[in-house]
């Protein structure tokens, strides 16, 4: 039951370079589930070793519910981390590995089995106590690994990368699992990945990091749908961008006006986004109403749940997802007509102004 | 698939083995025994015909064995006069003290060689290494020199001191190719689990580097063991330790007692290395080198 308050942390390893996380502001509520999420280098890891108290910062501070743990050491913040290597210690059982933390605490031997047993069960892996980590597997270990974090009651949980091991279908019992501990203990928990799709399936909210910077704080619907930049909004998926001009409800491109009432800015230059599958193919039969364009086929690959078209659009290239139908009426060359709903359209200031 | 799901499928399949039942042996096993007893000969051989010289009285050339076998030289060994158990106290806790001293002083050092990379390392490195590069009498004889101002001369500490600029390197050695493999993450775990630091390296760090201790250690105490010129220069006549009697013996043409002195000095050293071989191969090897089989 922690508010977890990052205040322009900073840190920065050489001194007179670029540092590795800048100013960074971020509030995380009594238990949430916050994704930092960017590539490799840009920060994340950093972050997440200073809220555990393993890297001092070199400015900023944080707070655990309104009060600064900065001069709190990392074994006693109660903030404890999962990494994805390096899970559990080889040398000792599994039940040693959950029992961990309370044996540092000098707890007498009876409540540490006791309260390893019932972790385990949380975890589902009972009768594993006595098991070396080598017997489990990795999917397994990782849920180990969770029980011995967790074992304390901690104010803060930090995990590095929690699905990125796994296969497909690991992943999504692995996800189910942690997001049902962590509504149970209401633990606010803190994870760092460079893998968009698992900050979306997991996260209540998503701080998306570049270089040091954070860029935007949101939850995943906004990501999708209000990216607040190009390079956001590509981290996202999105290929499909028109420049040009705002002006009232009106953005007007190089191939045509669209009616736009979803914006970031008032007026003046911009850019259009808008996903590949908000895109529609339109009957081209009839005059084009309102944001309708007729685009050429460059190529397309079916993909058997759906089909996916790469598009000329006036000299502008444009990515469109359709049902798997259309791949069957339109071939490569042809003219298709694409309709841009309104409410789809998402625009935003070009980068640097 | 788990592991043990892995095991028991390998034994189903274990007696699958190409049968070759017709003289129990198959060409591979009995190269491999060929390799293995040559080896083994290799090693062993040397010691017979000094095992004979310990129980010999006369022993003259076309002679196979000796003419007339005798106790003489373990009489020798085992009375006071010869001062073999002294030098076996002083060489062992002088190899002993060398050994704590170094492994303690390497593992500090190979952590911050094998993990950090920070200016001046190579300097650092090549003065590690420095004092084996350079012939020991040279570096004994500088030595010596420093530790008659520090009255460091003809004491057993100064033996130690001069015996651990040898085992250092190799122990500082051993212990940066451990930590060069060593991942700090699950120091850091352990940290947010709770652990300060003295738990954190008592439960992490020192079972993850145990077996490159254990070969530090052995290195340590069997360089220590067997110095001799270095003992001479510091302390001669003064601090005894084995090597040094062996090699007046040696000096002196009693060959029975020199044989004899020879088997007690190499006991330790075979003792030493057969309780610490499984550190050196196998799954804890702590020196890749060696091979993991």
């Amino acid at each position: 039951m922690t508010k977890l308050q990052l205040t322009e942390l900073t840190q920065t390893y050489d001194r007179g370079k670029r540092p590795s996380v800048d100013a960074l502001s971020l509030t995380v509520e009594t238990g949430r589930i916050c994704a930092l999420l960017g590539p490799s280098g840009c920060g994340k890891t950093t972050t997440m070793k200073m809220i555990a108290g393993i890297l001092k910062p070199t400015g900023g501070d944080i707070l655990f519910d309104g009060v600064s743990v900065l001069s709190v050491r990392a074994e006693r913040r109660g903030a404890v981390m999962v990494f994805q290597n390096h899970l559990l210690f080889p040398y000792m059982s599994v039940g040693d590995n959950v029992g961990f933390a309370l044996k540092m605490q000098g707890q007498p031997r009876a409540t540490i089995r006791a309260r390893v047993d019932e972790m385990l069960e949380m975890v589902q892996l009972p009768g594993h106590a006595n098991s070396r980590p080598r017997q489990l597997s990795g999917g397994q270990q990782q849920r180990v690994a969770l029980a011995r974090a967790l074992i304390t009651n901690p104010k803060v949980l930090l995990l590095d990368e929690p699905l990125s091991n796994l296969d497909a279908h690991l992943r999504d019992e692995m996800r189910n699992l942690i997001l049902r501990i962590q509504r149970q203990l209401a633990i606010t928990t803190v994870f760092v990945t460079h893998d968009q799709e698992e900050a979306v399936v997991l996260a209540d909210h998503i701080a998306l990091m570049f270089d040091g910077i954070l860029q935007q704080h949101a939850t995943p619907e906004q990501f999708y749908e209000c990216p607040v930049s190009e390079r956001v909004s590509r981290f996202f998926g999105n290929p499909n961008f028109l420049p040009g001009r705002l002006s009232g409800n009106r953005f007007e491109t190089p191939v045509g006006t669209f009616d736009a009432p979803r914006s970031a800015m008032v007026q003046g230059p911009g850019l259009l986004s808008i996903r590949p599958e908000a895109i529609r193919v339109v009957p081209g039969n009839v005059q084009p109403a309102a944001n309708e364009r007729d685009a050429r086929v460059l190529s397309h690959i079916y993909v058997g749940t759906h089909a996916r078209y790469t598009v000329d659009i006036g000299g502008h290239v444009l990515e469109v997802v359709t049902d798997p139908e259309a791949a069957r009426s339109y071939g490569d060359g042809d003219i298709v007509r694409l309709r841009f709903p309104p409410e789809k359209i998402w625009i935003m200031a070009t980068q640097g102004s | 698939m788990t592991a043990q799901d892995v095991r028991s499928s390998l034994r189903r399949k274990a007696p699958r083995r190409p049968a070759r039942r017709g003289i129990g042996i198959s060409v591979a096993d009995f190269l491999r025994w060929a390799a293995l007893t040559l080896l083994v000969l290799w090693l062993l051989l040397p010691f017979v015909p000094i095992v004979i010289w310990s129980f010999s009285f006369r022993w003259t050339f076309p002679d196979l064995l000796p003419e007339t076998w005798s106790l003489r030289a373990w009489g020798y060994i085992a009375s006071p006069t010869s001062q073999v158990a002294s030098a076996i106290w002083d060489s062992a806790r002088i190899a002993l003290s060398v050994t704590v001293l170094s492994v303690l002083i390497a593992i500090p050092a190979g952590r911050a060689l094998g993990m950090y990379r920070f200016p001046g390392k190579g300097l650092i490195e090549f003065l590690i290494l420095a004092p084996n590069i350079v012939p020991s009498l040279t570096v004994a004889l500088g030595i010596q020199v420093l530790f008659i101002r520090y009255g460091l001369d003809n004491t057993a500490a100064g033996v130690v001191l001069v015996h651990l600029v040898a085992s250092m390197s190799y122990a500082v050695l051993v212990m940066a190719g451990v930590f060069a493999n060593y991942d700090p993450e699950a120091e850091e775990v352990a940290r947010t689990l709770g652990a300060n630091r003295f738990q954190t390296f008592r439960h992490v760090t020192l079972p993850a580097i145990f077996p490159g201790i254990v070969v530090a250690s052995l290195f340590s105490f069997l360089i220590s063991w067997d110095q001799y010129v270095s003992t001479i220069i510091v302390a001669g006549g003064f601090v005894k330790t084995l090597s040094v009697l062996v090699v007046a013996a040696a000096g002196s043409g009693d060959r029975a007692i020199t044989a004899a002195l020879c088997i007690v000095f190499v006991a330790p050293a075979i003792l030493v290395l057969i309780v610490t071989a499984r550190y050196l191969t196998g799954e804890n090897a702590a020196v890749g080198g060696f091979g993991r089989s």
